[in-house]
């Protein structure tokens, strides 16, 4: 085998083959490193590379940041770490129709800095994720808070090219946001965890940047406090940027609840927005009116909640909104067989909650299994799905990490067979081992 | 149809929803396209469960099955090029729960987009996608067509508003995907079956996201007196940072013909009129109203008219909703182009479009989802006159691969269908094309699910 993959990388001739230790080592996944990482700067070299692996049967793991490889189950062996790196330049940007072409290789950093100069923005703003890749953002779906203002990748993503397993380079959607010539296969590649094919370039719609962002902080002492505030906010048409909830769980009880709500407006208009908005927020509210620019400086609590270590559990739910409020009081219920704290962030206008936990709250893997099975059928009965995100190997093993309905889940692997017969793309990590 | 198969499908959806007779074949045998073909049966079942005997029939007998709601597609999507078995949803026309704490609306297929908006609005709710058909079209049908609308412009197109189906797959089976959660983890398949035109499965029940109604709405309707000034102020308008909610543009034939047929009071000489819709809190409304006039008038505008109260609001938009029924007094058959460019190179492909319609000697008239850049023009026609009806077909491919010269695509919300199966080579190579055959394969392996549409060759196994 590696003879033939020595072979095959000998055969592609390019500048960016790396086969040295010191290389390899970032890119090491359950103990083993790959066997070499590319990284192509030109299409056509991704292309070679993939029909190549695709006729020796090579296994290629793609690569962006590197911030997702944790996610999800443990991945199969790969022969090939292929870094999208090199594949970062901005192909078109065009602020008259508010959309970015650019190759996946650019991080969000770096489209968001091209875009803001012409006073857009693309609503995407997953915690830590400055540097994530858009290829990488794409393939994992990511998404924080303006989730709840703007939507996912999924609501926003217009086109893109990808190479597919056996090296074809294929062109999908467009540059306008209504197309509907043929599939759409955008929605097939966001998401797919890189399982499907390298997405090498995507477009993107824009929005207009807001001008101002009026931030709410409401003191709520108690849920209850918190759910009549959710309930006023929840049938209204409000201009919502983004919701971040935090509070933690030890022995039942909750502290530090913490509630922070951002909405767009104009400067001409945030006088009267702020009135507007102190009619429905509770009187000790405490309120900010900042620029864009000063709402994005400031370090995130969700940047912090995310930084997580190997030994951090990471559970990720979302439920339908009327659920959210019985969801937190079974956890709550739930927490008294733990021995540590569970911390919660969310993102509550979506019904949207992630809990992290200490791999030491569980004296065996089993136990948290068995917990994992208790809160997964909760959540189940109320409409939702409960996956994890992080967790350490030892756990992994014993856990099914995503949470598929067996019937979507075999539509899945049929999809998967038909795009990738021979693995080319690595596996292991995504829903059923896929 | 043989008479066996025949007793077999009133055995499952009873006598009187089961159509084999020429005349009624004749009455499925066209949509709002300009292709026509009949089927062989026509049966409009009730239940979930007769579409499920119905697709296994179809399957055992090797039948094509074309999925079909009220019709309305204008790209042949329901014509059935090689007979087959028609299913008709719109029988099946319940809403069946509206949920304003979850914030979703759960609805059988055949349920008409606007009995929905009705339902909704009396509890202060609204479902986005608002195509022009929205008084006829099924809401499986928007969704199978990922249709759009004027308000698109600001909320999105039907796949946006649509988290979760049950659909019968071409194995006879019911599945449910996606659901009433923001996201589902997993692929898209959400996302796939919206727009597939009803070639991988039969949508059964739909979950769609419903939205509060905003506060307050503001209409306005601009006149130009010429059609650049007007479309570079659509570019303008959005460049300011304002997204309406909507954004629509009607040219002088519309005009005059709206206003002869639902006398509505438009500017009869004026060139073209912007129908501009905002919405939001009270309070934003006035500030941009004054922001867009501005823009408007920088841009030749000759006169802003702002709908005063509800009434002059909705006489402002019956002109623009009737647009495409008024057009048929002209001439008896009319095409209506659907494509988009990107929203700066509207003034070109405008233009485009008069030298290709001036040169071909076709009357028209244009209407556009400006915002979108989605282009309407409407051509008409006597289809009794051959060669008249070959140079709008002359027309239509000029037009078509003038947008994909400007960078925009063949179709933005009327979908492929029959219509424009050749014309996916303009802009896909086989490559591609072969990559969203993959997706065929996984649903329908057999080719039974509305055979003959989307793709330029795409084999047909059997036919009856
Ligand atoms: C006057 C007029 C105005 C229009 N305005 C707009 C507009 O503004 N925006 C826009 O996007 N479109 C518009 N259209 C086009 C059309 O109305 C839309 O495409 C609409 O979504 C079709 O709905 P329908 O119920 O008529 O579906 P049909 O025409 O019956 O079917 C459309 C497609 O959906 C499939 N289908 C139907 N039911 C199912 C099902 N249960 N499961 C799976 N597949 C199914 C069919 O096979 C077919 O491919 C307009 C049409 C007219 C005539």
């Amino acid at each position: 085998m590696k003879y033939n993959l020595l072979k095959l990388l000998g055969d592609l001739q390019s500048r960016h083959i790396y086969l040295d230790s010191d290389k390899l080592a970032p890119f090491t996944l359950r103990q083993t490193p790959p066997f070499a990482l590319v990284e192509p700067d030109t299409v056509e070299a991704a292309v070679a590379l993939l029909h190549a692996c695709y006729r020796e049967k090579g296994v290629v793991n793609v690569w962006g940041s590197g911030l997702h490889q944790n996610i999800g189950g443990l991945p199969s062996p790969f022969d090939i770490v292929l870094s999208s790196r090199g594949l970062n330049r901005l192909i078109e940007f065009s602020p008259e129709n508010l959309t970015i072409t650019a190759q996946t290789g650019m991080t969000l950093a770096e489209l968001q800095q091209i875009v803001t100069a012409s006073k857009l923005f693309a609503p995407l703003n997953p915690p830590n994720a400055g540097h994530a890749t858009l290829g990488g953002l794409a393939a994992a779906n990511s998404y924080g808070s303006f989730i709840q203002g703007f939507g996912s990748l999924r609501d926003f993503m217009l086109g893109g090219k990808a190479i597919l397993a056996d090296g074809s380079y294929i062109k999908f959607g467009g540059k306008t946001v209504k197309n509907v010539a043929g599939y759409d296969m955008c929605k097939l590649f966001i998401g797919s965890m890189g399982t499907l094919g390298l997405l090498t370039e995507v477009t993107l719609k824009l929005w207009p940047l807001p001008e101002n962002i009026i931030v709410a902080k409401p003191v709520v002492k108690n849920l209850p406090d918190f759910e009549n505030l959710a309930a006023i906010l929840h049938h209204k048409a409000l201009p919502l940027l983004a919701a971040d909830c935090s509070f933690n769980l030890h022995n039942g009880d909750i502290d530090n609840l913490q509630l922070h709500y951002a909405f767009y407006t104009t400067a001409a208009l945030d006088e009267g927005y702020l009135n507007y908005l102190r009619r429905l927020f509770p009187a000790d509210t405490i309120w900010q009116k900042q620029g864009y620019k000063d709402y994005q400086a400031e370090p995130g609590s969700a940047d912090n909640f995310f930084k997580t270590t190997p030994h951090d559990l990471v559970l990720e739910w979302i439920v339908p909104k009327s659920q959210l409020f019985t969801i937190i009081a079974d956890l709550q219920q739930a927490s008294n067989d733990l021995s540590g704290a569970i911390e919660f962030y969310g993102y509550p206008a979506a019904g949207i909650f992630y809990n992290k936990l200490k791999r030491s709250s569980f004296t065996e893997p089993g136990a948290f299994a068995l917990a994992l099975d208790k809160w997964r059928k909760k959540i189940h009965q109320a409409g939702g799905f409960l996956q994890v995100n992080n967790a350490p190997d030892d756990i992994k093993i014993v856990i099914e990490m995503w949470d598929l309905p067996p019937a979507v889940l075999a539509w899945q692997k049929k999809i998967k067979l038909e795009y990738d017969p021979t693995g080319v793309f690595a596996g292991g990590r995504f829903a059923g081992g896929i | 149809m043989d008479k066996k198969l025949i007793k077999k499908l009133q055995r499952i959806c009873g006598r009187e929803n089961v159509f084999s007779r020429s005349l009624d074949l004749l009455l499925y045998s066209y949509d709002a396209s300009m292709e026509k073909g009949s089927a062989d049966v026509v049966v409009l079942p009730q239940t979930v469960s007769q579409i499920q005997e119905l697709v296994r029939l179809a399957v055992a007998e090797r039948i094509p099955v074309i999925a079909r709601g009220s019709a309305t597609n204008l790209s042949g999507g329901t014509i059935a090029p090689q007979g087959g078995m028609v299913i008709a949803c719109t029988r099946m026309n319940r809403i069946l729960e509206i949920n304003t704490e979850d914030q979703i609306a759960l609805v059988e297929p055949g349920v008409f987009n606007l009995d929905l908006q009705k339902a909704l609005a009396e509890k202060g709710y609204f479902f986005a996608p608002d195509p022009a058909s929205q008084k006829v079209s099924t809401l499986a049908g928007n969704a199978a067509m990922n249709a759009g609308g004027p308000h698109c412009l600001k909320y999105g197109v039907t796949v946006n508003h649509v988290t979760g189906l049950d659909f019968i797959g071409a194995d006879g089976e019911l599945y449910s995907i996606g659901g009433r959660t923001a996201l589902t983890p997993g692929y898209d398949l959400t996302g796939i079956m919206n727009g597939s035109e009803g070639t991988f499965a039969i949508i059964t029940r739909l979950v769609l996201r419903i939205m509060p109604l905003p506060e307050a709405v503001s209409t306005m309707l601009v006149s130009f007196a010429d059609i650049d000034s007007a479309a570079n102020a659509v570019s303008a308008i959005i460049a300011r940072g304002i997204i309406p909610a909507t954004l629509e543009f009607m040219d002088n034939l519309c005009i005059r013909t709206v206003v002869q047929s639902l006398q509505v009071d438009y500017p009869v000489d004026a060139a073209a009129v912007l129908i501009i819709e905002i919405d939001g809190p009270e309070l934003s409304l006035a500030s941009q109203n004054q922001e867009i006039t501005a823009i408007c008038r920088q841009h030749g505008a000759s006169d802003v008219r702002l709908a005063k109260d509800e009434a002059e609001r909705t006489a402002l938009w019956a002109g623009r909703r009737g647009a495409l029924g008024a057009m048929t007094r002209l001439k008896p058959s009319l095409v209506v182009f659907d494509g988009t460019v990107p929203r700066n190179r509207l003034p070109e492909a405008l233009r485009t479009i008069h030298t290709i319609c001036h040169e071909l000697n076709i009357q028209y008239g244009t209407l556009l989802h400006a915002g979108d850049g989605n282009i309407h023009p409407i051509l008409v026609y006597d289809e009794r006159d051959a060669d008249e009806t070959a140079r709008i077909r002359t027309g239509c491919e000029q037009i078509m691969k003038t947008c994909v010269d400007l960078g925009g695509t063949i179709t933005g919300e009327h979908g492929v269908g029959m219509e424009k199966m050749a014309a996916m080579t303009l802009l896909f190579s086989p490559r591609d094309l072969e990559a969203m055959r993959k997706l065929k394969h996984v649903f329908d392996p057999e080719n039974i699910l509305n055979p003959g549409k989307i793709f330029p060759q795409l084999r047909v196994d059997f036919c009856l």
